[in-house]
């Protein structure tokens, strides 16, 4: 039986949101393909401390990130998504700053997981359809589209996250055919 | 001046969430028929949906019993300004449910909403360290709170499904369990079936949430045991002595009580309905949902009479505490030093010593 699935987008009403002053747009890219993520090592990086400041689950810039606890419970649901660490150090070495630590998700681009009916516009999904016969025993799907990519979760991740009290993306409920 | 999150959550929020959570109690309880008898009617209706599948299923050559029904909230409807319950039945073999339904609940956001909209008003904030998001971030742990207490309810509401013969055509596993929680999260039973036992001879198992039917119990007394949510039909009772018995949410229907004696017997949240009392003695029994000697984790309600019968019956300090009586027993029944406070029985007059 497949339950119903949503669409992570990012919630644009966060303001004052951590931001990583070093990693690159080459080698995280807002599209992470394969081969960015196969190049992609571990990585560590520095934040300008600000008044206030907020660590939300998930980050949009410069690619999709998630909260090192959020990450876990992503991992538990579905133990073959990847990711590449991205700690992050404030950059006057202030005492007592934040040093949250974000992961790069991965899962290889399942496109034909989109349903013939969903409308691309410029490279983008408009409406995403997805198709039925593809969600059987996933949690989370990762589609990369020449416009955007996208991040999709299962009623079952979505609640998980939720409960959990997540910030940082706004849910959307997509249909299946 | 608010400027950090838990800042708000210790000067203010933590205040507004036992304020939402006593409205809501209030609400459930003022409102109790109306959203029961809405429940009631809803659960009905998935469980006639249920026993039609599992016929059908059984024309189709697969036997199905349901073992679980489990009542899930999905925060994702909540966060979509439409909650519901999903509601699954799964058999003892299967990972899937066979069959899944829907609960309505949008009359819980008439409480929830007011709450959500004056904990995101900005005052108080100074306004650049204010986040709606942040702020939503302590909503989940107030909703299973609110999950809690409205389970505690649909658990006395579950009772009046059983007596409604809401599970008579569907055929349930020898043990079974219905359920309200989180989707693939915790979840609290309310309403059990554990295979039946006799109260003389269970050799230590457990009789919680058992069934009794057309048992008659005689002379040799009963002491100290735990018959907690256990369900006695047609049963009979007749010159015995009840000792130390705990009888907490337990169901008696069409029982027949003939010279017995309770004594220091917990019978909160007890239901007896059209059942007999004659010559009955409740000496020191405890029915006050508010106990010291009930469970700190759980949330009860006051012992109920309903459609009894009562011939010669004493109560003699008992604590009758929000209890609730639909019968006219003046004329019947003799009160000696009970607490009554918020029951049905503060009208009646009490004597001040039992002689006999």
């Amino acid at each position: 039986m497949i339950e119903p699935w949503y669409l992570l987008g990012q919630d644009k009403t966060l303001h004052h949101v951590i931001q990583a002053t070093e990693l690159e747009q080459s080698k995280y890219p807002a599209i992470m393909s394969g081969k960015h993520f196969i190049q992609m090592e571990d990585a560590v990086t520095h934040y300008e401390m600000k008044e206030p400041l907020y660590q939300p689950d998930f980050l949009f810039d410069p690619t999709f990130m998630v909260e090192d606890s959020m990450y876990k419970i992503w991992q538990e649901l579905q133990p073959d998504i990847l990711g590449k660490a991205v700690q992050f150090f404030e950059a006057n070495n202030r005492e007592n700053a934040p040093m949250p630590l974000y992961w790069v998700p991965f899962l290889p681009s399942e496109e034909d997981a989109l349903h013939d009916q969903t409308k691309i516009e410029l490279g983008r999904a408009v409406e995403p359809v997805l198709r039925r016969e593809k969600l059987a025993e996933k949690n989370f799907l990762h589609i990369t589209l020449a416009g955007g990519q996208l991040w999709f979760a299962s009623l079952t991740a979505v609640e998980a996250m939720l409960w959990k009290g997540q910030t940082g993306v706004q849910i959307t409920s997509v249909e299946i055919r | 001046m608010f400027s950090s999150l838990d800042e708000y959550e210790k000067e203010y929020y933590a205040a507004a969430e036992v304020k939402l959570l006593q409205d809501f109690n209030h609400w459930l309880g003022v409102n109790e028929e109306e959203s029961k008898i809405k429940w009631l009617a809803a659960m009905e209706d998935i469980l006639h949906k249920a026993a039609q599948a599992q016929t059908k299923l059984k024309e189709e050559g697969q036997c199905v019993n349901c073992r679980y029904l489990q009542c899930s909230f999905l925060y994702v409807s909540l966060y979509q300004d439409k909650p519901v319950f999903q509601v699954e039945l799964y058999d003892e073999q299967q990972q899937e449910p066979w069959l899944m339904s829907w609960l309505d609940t949008s009359d819980m956001l008439a409480i929830w909403k007011p709450f959500t909209e004056k904990a995101l008003a900005k005052n108080n904030w100074i306004s650049r360290y204010y986040s709606a998001a942040a702020i939503c971030s302590l909503f989940p742990q107030t909703m299973e709170k609110v999950l809690y207490l409205l389970s505690r309810h649909w658990h006395y509401w579950a009772g009046d499904l059983v007596l409604r013969g809401g599970f008579h055509d569907l055929r349930l596993s020898a043990q079974f369990q219905m359920m309200v929680g989180q989707y693939r999260g915790w979840q609290e039973p309310i309403y059990t079936i554990n295979p039946s036992q006799d109260i003389y001879l269970h050799g230590g198992k457990s009789l919680i949430a058992t069934d009794f039917y057309r048992a008659v119990y005689r002379a040799k007394p009963i002491c100290h045991e735990d018959v907690t949510e256990a369900r006695f039909w047609d049963c009979k009772w007749e010159a015995i002595q009840l000792q130390d018995v705990n009888f907490a949410d337990a169901i008696f229907v069409k029982c027949r009580f003939y010279q017995v004696d309770f004594t220091d017997c917990c019978l909160a949240g007890a239901r007896f309905t059209d059942c007999k009392f004659v010559g009955c003695n409740f000496q020191s029994c405890d029915g006050n949902p508010e106990s010291d000697k009930l469970p700190d984790t759980k949330i009860y309600k006051g012992v109920g009479w309903q459609d009894c019968h009562w011939e010669n019956c004493i109560f003699d300090h008992c604590d009758l505490s929000h209890a609730r009586l639909s019968d006219d027993i003046e004329d019947y029944v003799t009160l000696y030093c009970c607490q009554v406070e918020s029951s049905d029985f503060q009208h009646m007059g009490q004597e001040a010593v039992n002689d006999d």
